[in-house]
């Protein structure tokens, strides 16, 4: 299963380059780096749905004590910081050239690394207390907090002036792109949620392993 | 506005980077955990 997951998410991965490089215009005001996108955009919605599933796992660790909600949000944790730290250096790489800068201290470029630190911080709480259970229990808490940001960091953009674009997904008006910009997009979206999906599995089973071995 | 090829080559050549470190990083951890089980049951 988990194989067929990876084989899938190549597929995908291939089929999101090809949209974004071959099918997908050049964009009028930008020109060719506005690809950027196709990467950017699908990694912060991809971290968004892995710190949910961190929120809802970090709820049962803390009112059931379940060793398998906590397998769920120790992998959803670790592949979210890497899809927001993804999200941030590309995001970076696309300011530097449109913005005329690497990094301003926009809210929703803080919100976002505010929100990359927090996941940070619960993997090395976790990391830090001896007792596993502990930890999860610590990690949880961590994960609940972190989830509030989310709203936040998605919100930023409307609720405050920002120089970052309004959300060109899950905004309040219909996305203000062309239909091959938004069709590419959406193929490497899927493309990244398989991704997530492959090594989420592989994560989770790795934790049980360590679990039996180390119980 | 000029093209910026290599921006879009450093962002798209940083992920592949990072997932690909990632995913080696998960396939060395199974290995080592594969051998310590069998160790474990060679011995138990």
């Amino acid at each position: 299963m988990t194989k067929w997951l990876g084989w899938l998410a190549i597929i995908g991965l291939i089929a999101g380059l090809i949209m974004g490089f071959g099918y997908a215009p050049r964009e009028m005001t930008q020109g060719n780096v506005q690809r950027i996108m196709y990467l950017h955009v699908p990694a912060i919605l991809t971290a968004y749905l892995a710190f949910g599933i961190v929120f809802v796992a970090s709820l049962i660790v803390l009112f059931k004590r379940s060793s398998m909600a906590d397998r769920w949000g120790h992998a959803a944790c670790e592949i979210g910081v890497i899809f927001t730290g993804l999200t941030l250096v590309s995001g970076s790489i696309w300011g530097k050239p449109t913005w005329g800068t690497w990094w301003t201290w926009d809210a929703r470029l803080t919100s976002t690394a505010v929100l990359f630190l927090i996941y940070v911080g619960a993997l090395l709480l976790r990391g830090m207390v001896d007792d596993p259970e502990r930890g999860a229990r610590y990690a949880a808490v961590v994960g609940i907090i972190g989830a509030l940001n989310i709203p936040i960091v998605h919100f930023s953009v409307t609720w405050w002036r920002t120089l970052h674009q309004p959300a060109t997904l899950l905004g309040p008006e219909r996305a203000p792109i062309s239909a091959p910009i938004f069709l590419a997009l959406v193929v490497n979206l899927v493309a990244f949620t398989l991704l997530f999906a492959y090594l989420m599995a592989k994560r989770i089973e790795l934790r049980r392993l360590q679990d039996s071995l180390y119980a | 506005m000029p093209d910026h090829w290599g921006y879009v080559l450093a962002a798209y050549g940083i992920a592949l980077v990072v997932l690909v470190g990632y995913w080696r990083r998960l396939q060395r951890l199974s290995r080592g955990l594969r051998r310590s089980k069998r160790g474990g049951e060679r011995t138990s």
